[in-house]
């Protein structure tokens, strides 16, 4: 009997113990990452937070598309295609916004623009953005961050260039070494082993659209639904993010070493970036000069009328705030 | 006027599944409203202009292409090694995505209506030749018989006989080549930002404006229905009673 007993007791405790025991982990959250562009440094600090476990520190499991950038991705964003991107074009947000597609802003993407750059053929007599009336400023798509700055620039400089959509980075350099465009943009340092080379020019970057230096360019956004019901996700991706921005920063050369090997990029070139995209510049909040970013989708007819200041209030939703 | 019918019916429906909510009104445009859409398309795009440039260089792409492909089509038809041994290769370039070579294009003929002409040429002439060489290689016997029987000469047995026996057979080429031709030059027009209506749809899209976007698509339509009764009408006339 007591042999019985013992085995009883024997049995239940370990059958508590098992009970107790913590059970298999909880499945990561799955974020659906569209990155709206390759390769601006900022826009780099999701594969920095993946590469260093960041997300996986916050549970989540991150699939990343790139798209080709402008309204490409707020389309995507807003029809529920993906959940969250990054590196958006403002005005496209806007844009989309203000005819009722379900997304928000959940934080600043970068604020100015210096790290655009316009370029030309060595050969071409074009010295500065002054020299462009008739000629071709290019800009990658409608809705971009550079099709926001050349408008500008029109504006500011009195000029009266012919705005042409050429793409991607890769596409501009090509039109213009080959002489289907006048100008090229890039953002430092792609593109840059031209200039190096002394086989292009720099004629102009994004910083003299001077209306522009307080401006958030680029954003952060996400799917309203998204925001609505896995709200915690979005924060936590937002935290991992703040980190790989931060250690990108701190950690300068494992940050660009894994950067220049990812695109390929030419070491010395891009040991500069961080004097391009300041971290002031990319830090999550504020939104800059969001009435000016509404006042410009009216002047560039993205819009039909300007937001109220509750749908300003609304699309705006910063998800984590660092500074609190 | 079935077909008038059917559009009209299934118009309504898509008007009721965006109202209600069914199809999402992001990517979908209320009929009403794409047709709304067109003066305001119009006022600030040119919309009607775009829809000429389009149509000009699909003319010409088409144009080019039935200089080309008949004359061609024929030779292979009249070469038999030759029609055997580039049947397959003609077959195999036309289910190429061939508008993916629109760089080098624009490298070679410059960011021009020359590259969006030859963009639409390739696509055109590739069916109109493969058509035409089957329409003659499928004339019945019987016809050449009663040819030869009347000791027609060699002229009026192609031009009397031949060629309206495969009109058929060559107008199915022109239709598709038109077809292929229209897709390749709108969508290179909407990928460089330059030309007609695909520059337009474009500029719809990337401003969010959806039934802007569709009143640009409704124009693109119109291209390829004006080329369609267009051939129809001429095939009609050469066809034989």
């Amino acid at each position: 009997m007591m042999r019985t007993l013992r085995r009883v007791m024997v049995g239940g405790l370990c059958t508590a113990l098992l009970a107790a025991a913590p059970g298999p982990g909880a499945a990561a959250d799955k974020v659906r990452l569209l990155v709206s562009t390759r390769g601006p440094f900022e826009m780099f600090a999701p594969n920095q937070a993946q590469a260093e476990g960041f997300f996986k520190d916050e549970n989540l499991d991150v699939e990343f598309t790139y798209a080709q950038g402008g309204a490409e991705t707020t389309q995507a964003i807003a029809t529920g295609g993906a959940d969250v991107s990054v590196g958006v074009g403002i005005l496209s947000v806007i844009a989309a916004y203000g005819k009722g597609a379900p997304i928000r802003i959940i934080s600043n993407g970068k604020r100015g623009a210096g790290e655009i750059f316009w370029y030309v053929n060595k050969d071409s007599p074009i010295k500065s953005f002054k020299d462009l009336d008739g000629k071709v400023l290019a800009y990658s798509r409608p809705g971009s961050t550079t099709h926001l700055i050349v408008q500008t620039l029109v504006k500011e400089l009195k000029i009266k260039p012919r705005l042409v959509s050429v793409g991607d980075m890769a596409s501009s350099r090509t039109q213009v070494m080959s002489g289907q465009v006048d100008t090229a943009w890039a953002s430092y340092p792609f593109n840059y082993d031209l200039i190096n080379k002394g086989e292009a020019r720099v004629i102009g970057t994004g910083a003299d659209a001077t209306e522009l230096e307080t401006f958030s360019m680029r954003v952060q956004a996400a799917n309203a639904a998204f925001l609505k019901q896995k709200r915690d996700v979005a924060v936590r991706f937002m935290r991992a993010y703040q980190r790989a921005l931060e250690w990108q920063y701190k950690n300068p050369e494992p940050a660009i070493k894994r950067w220049v090997e990812t695109f390929k990029l030419d070491p010395e070139a891009a040991k500069q970036v961080p004097k391009f995209t300041r971290y002031e510049t990319v830090t999550l909040a504020p939104i800059g000069n969001l009435e000016g970013n509404v006042r410009l989708a009216v002047e560039y007819k993205m819009l039909s009328q300007p937001l109220t200041e509750a749908q300003m209030k609304e699309l705006v939703d910063i998800v984590h705030d660092p500074r609190k | 006027m079935a077909g008038l019918c059917g559009l009209f019916v299934l118009s309504l429906a898509v008007e009721a599944a965006v109202a209600f909510g069914i199809l999402s009104p992001l990517v979908f445009a209320r009929p009403s409203h794409a047709l709304a859409a067109v003066g305001a398309v119009q006022a600030d795009q040119g919309l009607v202009q775009a829809f000429l440039v389009t149509l000009g260089q699909t003319f010409g792409a088409t144009a080019l292409a039935l200089l080309a492909g008949i004359p061609f089509g024929y030779f292979l038809y009249r070469q038999r090694t030759f029609g055997e041994a580039y049947e397959g290769w003609l077959a195999a370039l036309f289910a190429a995505p061939i508008v993916l070579l629109y760089p080098l294009f624009l490298v070679i003929f410059g960011r021009g209506y020359v590259t969006l002409v030859l963009m639409g040429f390739i696509p055109a002439a590739i069916p109109i030749i493969m058509k035409t060489r089957e329409g003659l290689l499928t004339i019945p016997k019987t016809f050449l018989n009663v040819g030869r029987s009347f000791k027609v000469t060699d002229r009026d047995m192609f031009w009397k006989i031949m060629l309206p026996a495969a009109v058929p057979s060559i107008f199915t080429g022109i239709r598709l080549g038109v077809m292929y031709g229209l897709v390749n030059i709108v969508a290179i027009e909407y990928l460089i930002d330059f030309g007609g209506l695909g520059r337009i749809v474009s500029e719809m899209y990337f401003r969010f404006e959806v039934p802007g976007t569709y009143a640009s698509i409704l124009f693109v339509i119109l291209v390829s229905v004006l080329f369609y009764w267009g051939f129809g009408w001429i095939e009609r006339r050469l066809r034989p009673a």
